[in-house]
Order: C-alpha cells, then structure tokens, then sequence
C-alpha cells in the first residue's frame, strides 16, 4: 500500500448510463482484480476516501468508476491510496470461470473478465441484473447454482452482509458435487484502508478479519469453514 | 503548542505535541505507518482493548453524512491476552509513547490496568467509559494504577459526568464520540458512533465550559479537521488534542514537520 497521485485522463460514459474515468499513475498504485483503491478528489472534497475497485487495467494506468453524484473531468486530481489488501487470484490450470455478482455489482469482477477472455477462458457471469456491455462470448445466466457445477474457479462479488445466504447456497446440507476452487471479494467500504478502525471486520473460520488488510478477496474455503 | 506531561504521581508520561490519535482510528501498532509519521504524535492510543476478545459487529455500519460519519464496529479486538503477545514487541519499536485504550467493567479493567502495568512499553492507559452509574468506580481505579490514566466519557455526556469523574480522582478526562442513530436502507435504524466536523462546535463548547468548572486536564476531541481547530481548542483550555477520522484523509495537513507550526 502506497499513497500517491493519480489524473483524470479520460472520462468515459458506459453502456449502463454511468461514467468511469481512466486515471494515469504510478505503477505501483494500479491495484490489481479485486484489490480497492482509496481515492480522495482534491477537486470536490468528500468526508471519507471513496472505496473503488478497478474495471480494467493497463500500463500506468487504472480504469475506476466516478461514483454518483461526483463529477471528475480530465485533469483532476486524486489522492489515492492502495492497492489496498489482497485481490483475485485464478488458479493458472483453470478453464472455466464462473463470475457471480450476488447482490451486489459486477464491476469489481470486471477485470477477471478481461483477463480470462485475454486467456481463453470460457466464462459465465452470473447476476440478477441487467447487464450491459458484454462481450457476446460471455454467457450470462441469473441463477448461479445453474453453473456451479460446471465451473472449475468460481469469483463472487457480494456485501458482507450477504455473506451467510451465499454461504449456505453454496454448500448445502446434501450438496454432493466439490465445490470448485472459489474467492469472494467481500465489496464494502473500507474507511481507513490499513486496519485502523475495525469497520470492515468480519467472521472467518479461523476467527476475524479486516477486510481492508486480509481481504477483501477471501479464499471461498476460508469463508466456509466459519 | 505546549507539551503535557501526564503523571499518575508514580510515573509519567511526556506527550510532545500534545496532539493524539483518538482511540479507534489507527489500529493497535502501527499499521498506519504507510500514511501517518507516528512520530509527529505525542503518543498513539490504541484501538479499545477489551480483556476477552469481541467479534465485528455482524451489522457494522459506515454511514457518511452531511457533516457526520456515522461508524460501528462492534470495536473488534483480540481480548487483552492475545493483543500482547501480538503487539508487544512492536509497541516497543514505536517512535512515540503509547497509551492502551481499554473498555469493559470495573473488576474487568482492574485486571487488564494490573497486566498492563507489568509491561515496559505501555507508557499510559485512556478507559472509555459508556455507562454513567461506572463512573467513580471507573476514576477510583484511574486514581489508584501507576500508569497514568485519561477517563474518557463520551462528548455529549453532561458536564456534571466529567465533574463527578474530576471529583472521584480522574487524573485527565477526554471526550469520546457521541452516539447516534440513521434510519437503515430497508427498514429500522443503525446506530454507531459519531465524527465528523459537525461536531467541531460540541467539541469547543465542552471544552470550553469543563475549563471553567474542572481542575483536571482536559484532552479535547471531536470534528478536529483544520490546525487552526487544534489551535482553538487549546486556546479554550485543552491540554491536549485527539484527532480522529481526519487523519485517514491527508494527515500531513494536521501533523506538520514542526509541530510547533501545527
């Protein structure tokens, strides 16, 4: 974790109707699939560093969603801070990536779009809502049970507070098939970004913790055996 | 800005600048050490300690608002046994004073004051003290330990709390977070502590009317986000100041290289 200053470069308007912007920095601020980046706009001040995953990735530069009701513009300034905490990491043998927003948004598993796609991968996401700008190779299911058997890494992008229905979906009383190798970001904000106030605590089963600092990508194992 | 020495007449403590992180905003250690140069603090005040470990609140809460942020957390950590054995020897290597922030009962904060005695890098204890009826207990056993002790009681407490504190032998009180509530997305509320700036006038107001009725030190807190803020507040009778959320944000603005320019 590093803080630095990035640039507004671009502002690019998504299918979806919302905005994100391609930000220029260091390298070592571009966060990677799933690690957050704490950014502070210089330009509209805001009460708490605004906790963003990024979309895409490129050299020097890092692709983050302008968050409602801000408005950056080429040029502005942001103080970030991050990568913060661990992030996605596919098991290089595997083929088929099932990508499951759970009630929660698609974006922050953005990334491992790209990359299975760059790879290979045959990828399925999985959400209950609609769902634009998807390369047709891309197959879209809403019910993620449909596919959990067919997957060989499974990437979940859900709240905290969701964590326990998911859970228990995954690994029902008479569930017989394995479970394929999993991780789940666990999307919330994360105030201070270095394990310094306790907010983004939560259960695993091997007691608690920060998300911010041992997260926020979990191993799906570590989640299940709480 | 002057120093403070805290002293519970058996040993003491030397806080320059008298500038501290509030309990709760910067960990156990330092793990803030990527944003923050712990030594521009007088000392570092731990997250609360509790004498058995406490779990994250299974509702925690991050709610910014106009002027407020609204924070709960169920104050996660580790119980009192395992947070030394965890932090002990970075405590040793921090480059200020550290002062352990506990929460809990009379005889359970008996036992933790007892422990944390025994270790050489504890320099101080802050006790956060929420229920009213605990207060002279709570301060009798401030005025008895060897380390010095603050008493915080929350910001929005009545004066006559801090008086009561004062009169029962706190050594030096400061000012907590207020409680508050915000109604949830689906339904009931969220309660949780408050910061923020919105605060700031609370914080001086307490200050200012506990300097004209209390003979203790006051250690002032609450809504802190400009040095002219910090400034003011000792003006108005702080011997010391808490910072707290502003501090994730650019911490540079309120440590300067020099403290006495802070």
């Amino acid at each position: 974790m590093r803080r630095t200053e990035g640039t507004v470069e671009r502002v690019v308007h998504e299918a979806d109707g919302r905005s994100s912007a391609w930000i220029q920095c260091p390298p070592e601020a571009i966060p990677g699939a799933g690690q957050a980046t704490l950014a502070l706009p210089l330009a509209q001040p805001h009460p708490l560093r605004l906790t963003l995953y990024p979309l895409s990735l490129r050299a020097g530069h890092v692709k983050l969603p302008v968050p409602a009701g801000h408005r950056w513009q080429p040029g502005d300034r942001l103080d970030l801070l991050g990568p913060i905490g661990t992030g996605f990491q596919p098991p290089t043998r595997s083929e088929r990536w099932l990508l499951w927003a759970y009630r929660a948004p698609l974006y922050p598993l953005r990334p491992l779009l790209e990359l299975g796609l760059g790879s290979g991968r045959a990828l399925v996401v999985a959400s209950g809502q609609v769902l634009h700008g998807l390369p047709p190779e891309v197959e879209v299911v809403r019910q993620a049970s449909t596919a959990i058997a067919w997957a060989d890494y499974l990437a979940i992008c859900l709240s905290p507070t969701h964590l326990a229905e998911v859970l228990s979906a995954l690994d029902p009383p008479d569930r017989l098939a394995p479970l394929p190798t999993g991780q789940a970001l666990l999307y919330s904000q994360l105030p201070c970004g270095f394990g310094g106030c306790g907010a983004c605590g939560l259960p695993t089963g091997d007691g608690w913790r920060s998300a911010c600092t041992d997260g926020p990508v979990f191993p799906l194992e570590e989640l299940l055996g709480g | 800005m002057a120093e403070l020495l805290l002293s519970s007449g058996k040993r003491e403590v030397l806080l320059n600048p008298p500038l501290l992180n509030a309990a709760g905003t910067l960990g156990f250690a330092q793990e803030s050490a990527e944003l923050i140069d712990l030594a521009r603090l007088g000392a570092l005040i731990t997250n609360p300690v509790s004498l058995r470990p406490r779990s994250p609140a299974n509702d925690a809460t991050v709610q910014p608002l106009e002027g407020v942020l609204l924070l709960h957390s169920g104050l996660p950590n580790a119980g009192l046994e395992r947070t030394l054995s965890r932090y002990r020897s970075r405590w040793s290597a921090l480059p200020c004073p550290l002062i352990v922030h506990l929460i809990g009962t009379p005889p359970e904060l008996e036992e933790m004051v007892l422990q944390l005695e025994a270790e050489p890098a504890v320099s101080g204890l802050e006790i956060g003290l929420e229920v009213e009826s605990e207060v002279e207990a709570t301060a009798r056993l401030a005025r008895n330990s060897e380390l010095p002790v603050v008493l915080r009681l929350p910001l929005d407490a009545p004066a006559a709390s801090f008086q009561r504190a004062a009169a029962a032998g706190a050594q030096a009180l400061s000012m907590g977070p207020p409680r508050g509530a915000w109604p949830a997305v689906a339904h009931g509320s969220r309660s949780g502590r408050l910061y923020g700036p919105a605060l700031f006038p609370l914080a001086l107001a307490k200050v200012q009317q506990l300097h004209r009725w209390i003979d203790v030190p006051i250690l002032a807190a609450g809504g802190i986000q400009e040095p002219a803020q910090i400034e003011v507040l000792l003006q108005a009778g702080a011997v010391a100041v808490q910072l707290d959320y502003a501090l994730w944000l650019q911490p540079e603005n309120l440590l300067r290289q020099d403290p006495a320019q802070a």
